[in-house]
């Protein structure tokens, strides 16, 4: 089931399994280091097999595909945004990957500006001219994406890797619903949430 | 070092200095120097006083609580503590934004005493709305409650009322009916002593007749008898005209004019010749009214002549008073004659009574009931004061109607009257 060829994402959440099962004695928890050793590891193969930019496109796949599964599997999206960011807030908290912090919210052009301090991916890195965070990216958008209906653009602009301390995110939506436009904010988001991933 | 040394130093000792001062030095001239060595120590002297420059642009609005101006670039690595106390500063404030909208979902993590604050105030918020939710919640119900039990006391007032409103509808009919029937039985009054008068003047004559053209054939008894019979018709004519005046004053002419009371009284007291011993005087100004000319001389006339016939005294007097009392006149006619005995105040008024034998007074017992409808028909009162052996005086109102004229000046007043006015009909 993970390995046959095909041209179309197949995955689901249960192909997580059953780690309570699986893991009796080490549990769900593994260090920062093991995910960074598998992600950073993984990054370098691509780019020397393929290149820089295939790899960051796949890793922003990769994100955008998690953050989908995660927001259908994990969040209550019929929670209004504010409550569902909220949620969203604690959720990335209880589970490690981050402490979300959302500066600038404008509900009618869609367009987030978020911090994630602590950044499961990047937070300690070395400094460098680069931002890393391209499956986060991806992760942020797949969420939205999921409880919205819309395509966003997630675009990292501050980076613990390019010196700040907190990871700043500025997203759009990519294709503006003229109709939902139009509509005020609340309507605006329940609309979206109703054709939302099934 | 093989360049010039002396001078580098000194420069980068003068900008670190001022940078250790707190102040932003300007960037060393890198043309002033030709050693590469010096070139690319001045570079990086240049690029931390340029990063500090950042930083304090950066920083001093932001300790203002400007937190949308500028931001040092990505590369300034300088700056990424205060960056990331930006981040939270714009965090904090889009947090406020939303609690100050009542989301009490959020929270602030891992701020320290912000965190502590923030999140306890929400908190206490939250728990604050949901108890005003519940006391509110109680209150709904008790309004749903006893606009429960209102509805029921209005249905059953809306039924006292409906069961009221029919009663008066009843009462409505009940009185109409009966001022109906009354005027019915005014016309009938009115036709039958109008009818009367004719054969009654025929009686009245054919007994003068009889007194004067037999007066030798009658005997003394006759004589008596005859002389009886043309009093009682005479005395009877009189009550006849009485019943045709009092039924009659519904019909009387309604026409509305200027009557000036003074000349009025003079010609009344003229008619009715009162004798010598009698003294009739006006005690004050008399004002100029606007109402009925006969109705006001038939009232005065009344009161007058019922003075008049009641005077035992040698030096008689009759006052004629009037007060201003604002909405109306209060006029008084007093006298000092035999007095009544307040037992009759009520009954005086009404007709066909008098206090009088009929032998010994000229009085049918209609002039006062006749002064009593009219004054009550222009919605004003009657009423007498009196003692026995000191006299009466009889006192009436009339609302100020109209227009009332009081030494020459002229002032318009309400005029209350004109509803109880009934048609003309004559």
């Amino acid at each position: 089931m993970f390995k046959e060829e095909r041209d179309y994402n197949k995955f689901s959440w249960e192909d997580l399994g059953d780690i309570d099962a699986g893991r009796p004695n080490l549990g769900q928890s593994v260090p920062v280091l093991v995910y960074r050793l598998f992600q950073y590891t993984m990054r370098d193969v691509l780019i020397t097999e393929r290149d820089v930019t295939t790899a960051n496109d796949i890793f922003i796949k990769a994100g955008k595909l998690a953050g989908e599964h995660f927001c259908k599997n994990v969040l209550n999206t019929d929670l209004e945004f504010n409550e569902f960011i909220a949620e969203l807030q604690k959720t990335l908290k209880d589970l490690k990957i981050g402490i979300l912090r959302i500066e600038k919210a404008d509900l009618e052009s869609l367009e987030i500006t978020l911090t994630v301090a602590e950044d499961l991916d990047c937070s300690g890195l070395p400094i460098s001219e680069e931002t890393v965070c391209d499956y986060d990216e991806g992760f942020i958008a797949g969420i939205l994406n999921a409880y919205t209906g819309k395509e966003f653009h997630v675009k990292e602009v501050d980076c613990w890797a390019t010196g700040d301390r907190v990871c700043r995110f500025s997203v759009r939506i990519l294709q503006a619903n003229k109709k939902c436009k139009e509509m005020d904010k609340k309507s605006c988001l329940t609309s979206a949430k109703g054709s939302q991933i099934s | 070092m093989q360049g010039n040394g002396q001078k580098v130093l000194f420069d980068v000792s003068e900008r670190i200095s001022n940078l250790l001062k707190g102040k932003i030095p300007e960037k060393i001239q890198v043309s002033d120097y030709q050693d590469e060595a010096e070139k690319q120590f001045v570079e990086i002297v240049n690029q931390l006083i340029e990063s500090s420059s950042e930083v304090h642009r950066f920083i001093v609005p932001l300790s203002q609580g400007e937190l949308h101006s500028f931001v040092p670039k990505r590369s300034n690595v300088f700056s990424s503590p205060f960056k990331e106390l930006h981040a939270r500063l714009l965090h904090l404030t889009w947090q406020a934004e939303r609690i100050a909208e009542g989301d009490y979902t959020q929270r602030v993590d891992f701020m320290g005493d912000f965190s502590t604050a923030i999140n306890s105030m929400v908190a206490k918020l939250d728990e604050r709305e949901q108890e005003l939710k519940g006391t509110n919640s109680q209150l709904e119900a008790r309004v749903r409650e006893r606009t429960a039990e209102l509805s029921g006391e209005v249905a059953v007032r809306k039924r006292a009322e409906d069961e009221l409103k029919a009663m008066n509808k009843k009462l409505e009919e009940t009185i109409r009916r009966l001022e109906l029937s009354n005027r019915e039985l005014q016309d009938v009054a009115y036709v039958a002593a109008h009818d009367l008068k004719t054969p009654l003047h025929g009686i009245i004559k054919l007994a003068d007749w009889l007194s004067t053209d037999y007066q030798d054939k009658f005997d003394e008894q006759g004589t008596e008898q005859v002389k009886m019979l043309v009093d009682r018709a005479a005395r009877m004519s009189k009550l006849v005209d009485g019943v045709l005046k009092y039924c009659s004053i519904r019909h009387f002419h309604r026409k509305m004019e200027r009557v000036d009371l003074s000349l009025l009284l003079a010609k009344v007291i003229d008619r009715i010749g009162s004798p010598q011993h009698v003294k009739i005087k006006v005690e004050c100004e008399l004002p100029v009214i606007f109402y009925n000319r006969n109705n006001i001389t038939e009232v005065f006339y009344q009161l007058l002549s019922n003075a008049v016939a009641h005077l035992d005294k040698e030096n008689c007097m009759v006052n004629i008073g009037c007060h201003d009392q604002a909405d109306y006149w209060e006029f008084s006619v007093s006298d000092n004659g035999c007095g009544i005995e307040e037992k009759y105040f009520a009954k005086i008024f009404k007709i066909f009574q008098t206090l009088s034998n009929s032998n010994q007074c000229e009085g049918v017992g209609i002039g006062l009931s006749i002064v009593s409808k009219i004054v009550e028909t222009y919605g004003g009162r009657i009423w007498v004061e009196s003692k026995i052996g000191c006299g009466s005086t009889f006192f009436f109102t009339i609302p100020r109607q109209r227009e009332t004229f009081l030494n020459g000046k002229s002032e318009v007043v309400k005029d209350t009257a004109q509803e109880n006015l009934c048609p003309e009909t004559s």
